[in-house]
């Protein structure tokens, strides 16, 4: 099961870098295992998962577990993820900004993310009849929730929805669903996209 | 039976006290619509707990207290009922959203917040200019066309979620909405020195206070966040509770059960399900875990008891400007006990903020919840409890307080949360069958019934249909059939005569299959009528979005 959860996600991955380049100059890019490792090889930064020693790993869409040693290097807290290319899963909206301040990159706030995700060339899959299609405002399901950088107190805003949703689950998928987390706790399904030109 | 009937003889020597009795206003009478949160059918001290409730009991002295009252098992489905009289999937809050396959996302009723094709209470009181204030847990919808101000509603201080910290702005789960409270339609901050039930009171006083028109009758509804997840309460209220569940649920559990058959709640005679398998025995719990427990639990007995102290607050407050006399109280809860197991996210509670800091007796940030056991325990003798049909998760604490006619403290009458609707509609003489435009209420008026004690509720030919969080049940006479979700449960119909066996603990199926094809006959009949979707064969909540996923992901490899 959870490695068809990552050859799920790296089929998204993949289709997501196979893009065309288009007209709009701006474009969310999911950070990826790869380039995460390169900015804590860079840095040496630890992440609240590893500070803490554990995090939630979610089993679906209402269970998670609280699992010893889960973090971006081990979602599971057993398994390295089986490609580098990958969404970086187990981080914080901590995590999220270091990255960024050390990329020179921001996360989006809620309302880009949504402007944003329009120009989405990610692969997705719809729903069960349908073959996969691009990523659109309606339908972010089956990619990991995307950190925000709209706050509210010590939480962030989560845009998108996860794996383990379905379009009404989760309070996620679309615009006018509510989905926070505190600023210091991931999950298996939660990573972050960053602003990027779509020429890069 | 004789001690119900002492039982009865003492409350009545306190009945000069009640309000209401003597009141000779020609105006109509105001309407009080208390909600308590989580709370089982005998936590409050008239109905047997061991919490301290006087002013809920004195209300309970002056009125009727119904112990065979029945919501849905989950909260938002329950408190659309409640407010509107209609089945909750006519209110458009068939269920928690969460518990839904995919497909279920376009259909009528499954939005999870109230629709435009029910009417609330407050909206029908303006038919006739009450003033109407709601404070609390909303929870039925929280944009622009279902906050209360669109509801009927003239001012509103309201929590949006499910459920929050009791002292801040601040959720009580990992991945939730963010816990927001709005005040007449708009986003607010929340008071200085907030704490959930005396703020609660507080707003609903300053709306009196601020009120430019106070001749005219008025509708408060005080939905408490209290007993909800995380419990959470003053030091001074909880203190006196510290020793009090020390013998631990099992314990708890007999003496439940013995209280309910002395206040004639279940026959002398009835048995008492056995703990559920899938709960730890007492015994077998480490010291340092039993003091969490007990501490827990001390917590909640104080969080009531501090609620109870503010709606005496309220009642003084009522006093003090002449209303009291003129008010009919109606107290109740949302579902049963809450049985969730939050004590894997102890750990994460305490990085956020809060702390298990036994020594404070639950004050500020404390996060305390009761766990399976022990909602068990305080849903006994009943089965189940919150999420599940069975009778621990139904049956609810209901008070009638102030109509004149009320003289039979103790009733055992089956009765529904759509019947606080149409009764309050009858009180203040509204028509309770027509409903131009709108779903009909499902609801019966109780009013005859407390009028005249021989008026059934409900005859043994009205049924009364049920379902939310996967779980259903319908009941007709003396009979209930009812199937439970997992995971507790086992989704097989089970059919159960309450009268005999209030705690559910014979399935009779076999012995009557001829009623219980009837029940499910008219079950099937009320699920068409309200549109209750099937679940898919074998359906499971949980597993059923791990199969999606499953397919979903099998997907790409197939194109």
């Amino acid at each position: 099961m959870y490695y068809t959860f990552l050859s799920y996600l790296l089929i998204l991955s993949l289709a997501g870098s196979q893009e065309q380049s288009n007209d709009e100059n701006f474009e969310l890019h999911v950070v990826s295992y790869e380039e995460f490792e390169a900015f804590v090889n860079a840095t040496g930064y630890v992440t609240d998962a590893e500070k803490y020693g554990w995090s939630f790993v979610q089993q679906d869409v209402y269970k998670f577990e609280v699992v010893e040693g889960a973090n971006w290097r081990k979602p599971n807290g057993e398994h390295t993820p089986s490609s580098k290319y990958l969404p970086v899963t187990q981080v914080s909206y901590n995590d999220a900004i270091a990255y960024c301040e050390w990329s020179n990159t921001k996360v989006p706030n809620y309302e880009e993310y949504w402007e944003l995700i329009k120009s989405d060339k990610r692969a997705i899959v719809t729903n069960n009849n349908k073959p996969i299609s691009t990523v659109n405002e309606a339908n972010v399901l089956g990619n990991v929730w995307e950190i925000t950088a709209t706050t509210v107190g010590d939480s962030t805003r989560l845009a998108g929805g996860s794996l383990f949703c379905s379009v009404n689950t989760c309070h996620g998928t679309s615009k006018d669903r509510e989905q926070f987390i505190d600023k210091q706790t991931g999950n298996i399904h939660i990573g972050f996209a960053v602003i990027r030109n779509s020429h890069h | 039976m004789t001690r119900s009937l002492i039982f009865l003889f003492v409350l009545q020597i306190f009945s000069a006290d009640c309000f209401g009795q003597e009141n000779t206003n020609e105006n109509p009478p105001n309407i009080v619509l208390i909600l308590i949160d989580d709370s089982g059918l005998m936590d409050f001290g008239s109905f047997g707990g061991e919490a301290q409730t006087p002013n809920i009991d004195s209300l309970a002295k002056c009125g009727t207290m119904f112990t065979n009252m029945h919501a849905s098992p989950v909260c938002a489905p329950s408190r659309a009922m409640l407010l509107t009289g209609s089945d909750n999937h006519l209110a458009g809050v068939a269920n928690l959203p969460e518990m839904l396959p995919k497909e279920y996302q376009e259909l009528k009723g499954y939005a999870g917040v109230l629709n435009d094709s029910v009417q609330t209470i407050a909206t029908r009181l303006k038919e006739l200019n009450y003033n109407t204030y709601v404070t609390g847990k909303w929870h039925l919808g929280h944009d622009e066309n279902t906050l209360p101000t669109k509801k009927g509603f003239d001012r509103s201080f309201i929590l949006g979620a499910s459920g929050a910290d009791n002292y801040e702005a601040s959720g009580y789960l990992p991945m939730k909405s963010t816990a927001q409270w709005y005040a007449d339609g708009k986003p607010t901050d929340l008071p200085e020195h907030f704490y959930s039930s005396e703020s609660y009171v507080d707003e609903m006083i300053r709306f009196h206070r601020e009120e430019t028109d106070p001749k005219q009758p008025f509708f408060s509804y005080i939905a408490f966040q209290a007993i909800h997840a995380p419990v959470q309460a003053p030091k001074e209220f909880v203190e006196k509770y510290q020793a009090i569940y020390s013998e631990g649920w099992d314990v708890l559990r007999e003496k439940r059960f013995t209280k309910a058959k002395q206040m004639g709640i279940i026959p002398e005679d009835a048995e008492m399900n056995p703990m559920l398998e899938e709960m730890n025995p007492w015994a077998s719990i480490s010291e340092k875990d039993k003091k969490a427990y007990i501490t827990d639990m001390a917590v909640m007995a104080g969080m009531l008891d501090a609620m109870d102290y503010h709606v005496g607050r309220y009642i003084a407050y009522l006093k003090e400007i002449g209303e009291a006399e003129n008010t009919i109280f109606i107290i109740t809860s949302d579902n049963g006990p809450d049985g969730g197991d939050y004590e894997k996210l102890y750990g994460w509670a305490k990085r956020n903020g809060f702390h298990r800091d036994f020594d404070k007796n639950g004050g500020k940030r404390y996060y305390g919840t009761i766990g399976p056991e022990f909602a068990s325990a305080i849903a006994a003798p009943f089965s189940y409890f919150k999420y599940y049909a069975g009778e621990g998760g139904l049956r609810v604490p209901l008070i009638i307080s102030g109509l004149k006619a009320s003289n039979h403290q103790i009733d055992n009458s089956f009765c529904f949360i759509t019947d606080i609707a149409p009764t309050i509609y009858d009180i203040v003489g509204l028509s309770t069958s027509e409903n131009k435009g709108y779903h009909p209420i499902s609801g019966k008026s109780m009013l005859p019934h407390i009028e005249n004690n021989s008026v059934p509720i409900y005859d043994s030919k009205d049924g009364v249909g049920l379902e939310a969080a996967a779980s259903s049940a319908y009941f007709l006479g003396d009979h209930k059939i009812v199937k439970n979700n997992t995971p507790l449960g086992d989704k097989q119909w089970k059919m159960y005569n309450l009268k005999i066996d209030p705690a559910e603990t014979t399935n009779i199926t076999s012995q009557n299959p001829m009623l219980f094809q009837t029940l499910l006959s008219k079950y099937e009949l009320f699920a068409k009528n309200v549109g209750v979707q099937p679940m898919p064969e074998g359906y499971n909540a949980q597993k059923e979005v791990g199969r999606k996923s499953f397919r979903a992901m099998l997907n790409p490899f197939k194109k």
